[in-house]
């Protein structure tokens, strides 16, 4: 499957990315492999440099997540809160970092991408990070082999208190009409 | 009649809300042993003034004594009064008995002494064979019954009742109004009623207040001319 | 014994013994079993690792004890004005902190019965984890405090309120208006202001030491500092409850 996605990756670059000569921004992404499980957080370090000589304008960055094999739906709004950061406009040789929180949703391998492109300028080319490899695993389950039994018990524990509790209750009232013999009606006023 | 110690000592009370004057300058006193009868119409501020004696409503002017008590003492005053308020409402799935029990041990009695007094008081009210019964299956005659049974479950010098009668089948008023009768005479309670119906003030009452329009109308022994002032107030 | 005890004890029989508390308990159990079977079997579910299952566990421990801490506090002074129940406890020579303090009390056991119904899930899911211990800490200091602000909040609205659908209704208004904070997008969170907005709400708060003790495994020292608004709100709460207490009225306005 590695082979597979060394293989892929620079497709799905060429498909997305511009040539690297006519960009003019250039993004830095750290950490480059992930081994993780479904539901693990990881913050990329995003690194976004003006490269050219002139202020960039407004930029937007863009989250992408391939699926190489085709197989599942990587939707990439699953995987983050934020799946598009508006930039503001970056000088000559000027940078900015983001820390973008991902979590993979499903299991497979897949590549992340971070995209730039500018807001207003049609004649700046979009440019894309290197490829991070997600190896997503399925995690352990949550049921522990007490689980089931825990959860079955708990309920009929509680209905049985409940029911001693409604005995007691009832056992009470008996005594109140049993116990307290009743006094003559005149007796209270009297007192 | 032999008028005894002064219970409750009202001078100049007013009452106003938002420009309404639910009560004027209404002055009386009440004595122990004695039922004092408080007559007037609907609306004519019986509510307002047994509120203000029992300290849970403030006066705008005018003050009182009820037991000796001036009106800051607030917690000695309520340690030695009963009172059936009017419409009070019962939580429906109490019984009858927890709820006298949890009176009497809010006026300090320990939870024997208090379940003791309520078994007493249920009997006294005629209510012992319902005294482990919820009271949401009460009827409204057996929750008057129980209310005045909870106006007397510390042992009170003065007892407030405000319209105990009100809704009841005349069977029930007897009923009611016998035990208040023998409440005022046996103890020597000071008893004020409330009431809006002339003839319960005749049959039981010492002394009468007639209140019109938050005014004392009338206040002296019911043979003094008591029918020809409430009628005149009541049409 | 004193009134406190008394109203609290009376309180606590009616729910427990005489009313809804037992069958409200086995709804709750019900509730915590589905969850943590869920938790662990349901494939969409199956987002969450181990420690987001313990922090729903805590959070749910938390939220249901304080909306029933809520609802019973709400009850407190304006629903006994409707029912015509008000009148003869003031009667008593009770004070108004003996009634409402009784009230809280026994209102508090409906968050401890949660809690302690809680515990074995928080074991069954933490299995393994290590932190067991804290999620229970967390439950029992952050559950404590929202409980306490949540129930004086409601009842310092139920002593001013002349209905209790008004003090619902506020009440109701009052808690969507704290979870506001909880809806904003993270890039609004990210900047000061919302950062802000999130430790000077309580509820807020909460939600995000719980994430970040149980799930980002922060250490307490790192984020103590988020303990400092549900303190506050707690401590505020509670002083305007006792500064209120005395002003328990037939007829509040009047």
């Amino acid at each position: 499957m590695r082979t597979f996605l060394v293989l892929a990756a620079p497709l799905v670059l060429l498909a997305i990315a511009a040539p690297a000569s006519a960009q003019t921004v250039d993004i830095a992404v750290s950490p480059l492999e992930i081994s993780t499980e479904i539901g693990a957080e990881h913050l990329l370090a995003v690194s976004i440099t003006n490269r050219g000589s002139e202020p960039t304008g407004p930029l937007v960055a863009h989250l992408v997540v391939i699926d190489p094999s085709g197989g599942a739906s990587a939707d990439a709004e699953d995987w983050t809160g934020e799946l598009n950061r508006p930039l503001t406009s970056l000088g000559a040789g000027e940078s900015i970092s983001l820390d973008w929180d991902i979590k993979p949703i499903i299991r497979g391998d897949f590549i992340a991408l971070i995209t730039v492109a500018s807001v207003d300028d049609a004649s700046l080319d979009p440019a894309s990070s290197p490829a991070v490899y997600f190896m997503v695993t399925q995690p352990t389950l949550l049921v522990s082999g007490a689980t089931v039994p825990v959860s079955i018990a708990v309920p009929l524990i509680i209905l049985a208190i409940g029911w001693w509790m409604l005995r007691t209750e009832r056992k009470r009232v008996e005594e109140l009409v049993g116990v307290y013999p009743n006094p003559p009606v005149s007796r209270a006023i009297d007192r | 009649m032999q008028e005894g110690r002064p219970a409750i000592v009202c001078t100049s009370i007013s009452k106003n809300y938002e420009g309404h004057a639910a009560l004027a300058d209404v002055s009386f006193t009440a004595y122990a042993g004695h039922v004092t009868g408080l007559l007037g119409p609907n609306g004519a501020g019986k509510t307002t003034l047994i509120r203000i004696l029992t300290t849970i409503l403030q006066p705008s002017a005018g003050t009182f004594q009820v037991a000796g008590f001036e009106p800051d003492q607030a917690n000695e005053i309520k340690s030695l009064i009963g009172v059936m308020p009017e419409s009070a409402g019962y939580p429906k799935r109490t019984r009858a008995i927890d709820l006298l029990t949890y009176h009497g041990r809010l006026y300090g009695a320990g939870r024997e002494e208090a379940t003791f007094n309520a078994v007493e008081m249920l009997a006294a009210v005629g209510l012992s064979d319902r005294r482990a019964d919820r009271i949401g299956t009460f009827s409204r005659g057996m929750r008057q019954r129980l209310g005045l049974a909870r106006a007397l479950m510390n042992n009170p010098r003065i007892v407030f009742l405000d319209e105990p009668t009100l809704g009841l089948d005349p069977a029930g008023q007897h009923s009611i109004l016998e035990l208040i009768d023998e409440l005022a005479g046996s103890r020597d309670v000071a008893v004020l009623l409330s009431s809006h119906l002339l003839a319960e003030i005749q049959g039981i009452c010492d002394r009468a207040v007639i209140l019109d329009h938050g005014r004392v109308v009338f206040d002296a022994e019911p043979t003094q001319g008591l029918s020809e002032i409430f009628h005149k107030v009541t049409t | 014994m004193n009134a406190t005890t008394i109203v609290a004890g009376e309180e606590i029989s009616g729910t427990w013994f005489r009313g809804w508390g037992p069958w409200f308990a086995a709804v709750v159990a019900v509730a915590f079993s589905g969850i943590a079977i869920a938790l662990g079997y349901s494939g969409q579910l199956n987002l969450l690792d181990a420690r987001e299952g313990l922090a729903v566990v805590v959070r749910m421990s938390i939220g249901v004890g304080a909306l029933l801490v809520v609802l019973s506090m709400a009850d407190s002074i304006s629903g006994m004005r409707d029912r015509s129940t008000l009148e003869p406890l003031l009667l008593t020579p009770i004070t108004g902190r003996s009634l409402l303090g009784g009230k809280l009390l026994a209102a508090g056991s409906g968050w401890v019965v949660v809690f302690l119904i809680s515990l074995p899930y928080l074991y069954v899911i933490g299995d393994g984890l290590g932190t067991i211990a804290l999620a229970v800490g967390l439950s029992v200091v952050l559950g404590a405090l929202l409980a306490t602000t949540f129930g004086a909040g409601a009842a310092v609205l139920s002593i001013r309120s002349r209905t209790n659908l008004q003090t619902l209704g506020v009440g109701l208004l009052g808690l969507a208006l704290l979870a506001i904070p909880l809806l904003l997008p993270a890039s609004v969170l990210r900047n000061p202001i919302g950062e802000l907005l999130v430790r000077a709400d309580p509820m807020s708060a909460a939600q995000h030491l719980i994430g970040a003790l149980i799930v980002d495994e922060a250490t307490l020292a790192s984020e103590v500092s988020w303990f400092l608004s549900p303190v506050l709100a707690a401590l505020i709460t509670s002083w305007l409850l006792w500064k209120s207490a005395r002003f328990i009225e037939l007829e509040p306005g009047i």
